[in-house]
């Protein structure tokens, strides 16, 4: 039954590649689900620097005035408004996952209209927390 | 699957369903972990928005206040039981995504196990340094 190694590499070459990723003309689904993922990613580096504002707050005093003016600065505050609105992106984008897991709203048209509504609230969200935080309503 | 060892049994071989490992275990806790993290992001989120909109950094003064704000933010009992509740769930979930992403994206052999391992042993120091900071903030005083 043993295959040669060779004679597997080759069959593997051989084997078809399933399309790029740019041969697709963008579709607001495909578009929100590779999003989904990057937030997932640019997410995860801003929990680092949360933890490292953490880890300041706990045993270094010096470190934490450092970030916080670091995140201060105007590219720091556009981090930390995009990491607020990635959060509620993907906690859109993720709670239709869980929808779709249970098997409602597969529909070209029903996930064409929860696209936009991911798109909207998430955006409406975020701008909700901010305009709170920052005493203009509420 | 082709057995150069033939540690595959005959009977394996014939059904060819190959080994199941996890199945959908690691599936499933990534939409617990998900829906455990919803509640307590959302509650995080909303404190550190507040936090960032109300700093004050006009002078060293204003600063140290920020931090002994947020100090006692942070040891405020059902704050730091939260917290660490989140850091876990949060490191959870995120070791369980980006394997995903990994094993999408990434597909030489080593550059995925070596990605992978790295991935993994971040995840761990974040989650020990994170769960760190808040206990020691909490009991530490």
């Amino acid at each position: 039954m043993a295959v040669a190694k060779e004679d597997l590499n080759s069959a593997q070459n051989k084997r078809p590649l399933s399309p790029h990723l740019q041969i697709y003309k963008p579709q607001t689904s495909s578009m929100l689900s590779i999003m989904h993922r990057m937030t997932g990613i640019g997410l995860f580096l801003g929990f680092i620097v949360f933890v490292l504002w953490l880890a300041s707050l706990a045993f270094a005093p010096d470190f934490h005035a450092d970030l916080v003016a670091l995140l201060a600065t105007i590219p720091g505050q556009i981090l930390l408004f995009g990491w607020g609105w990635a959060v509620s992106f993907h906690i859109c984008t993720g709670f239709r996952h869980l929808i779709w897991d249970m098997g409602y709203g597969f529909e070209i048209p029903s996930a064409k209209r929860s696209s936009l509504a991911v798109l909207f609230v998430s955006t409406a969200l975020t701008i909700f927390v901010w305009l709170t935080a920052l005493g203009v309503i509420l | 699957m082709i057995s150069k060892t033939g540690l595959i049994t005959p009977l394996a071989k014939a059904k060819g369903f190959g080994s199941a490992k996890e199945g959908t275990h690691h599936w499933w806790v990534q939409r617990l972990t998900a829906l455990i993290n919803l509640p307590l992001i959302l509650w995080l989120v909303w404190h550190m928005v507040h936090f960032v909109a109300g700093a004050d950094l006009s002078s060293p003064e204003a600063v140290q206040e920020g931090y002994n704000v947020a100090r006692s933010w942070i040891a405020a009992p059902l704050n730091t039981i939260l917290l660490s509740v989140l850091i876990v769930n949060l490191c959870w979930h995120v070791n369980l995504g980006l394997q995903v992403v990994i094993e999408d994206y990434v597909h030489a052999k080593f550059a995925k196990f070596t990605s992978l391992v790295l991935m993994k042993l971040s995840v761990v120091a974040i989650l020990a340094v994170g769960l760190f900071s808040v206990l020691k903030i909490a009991f530490g005083g």
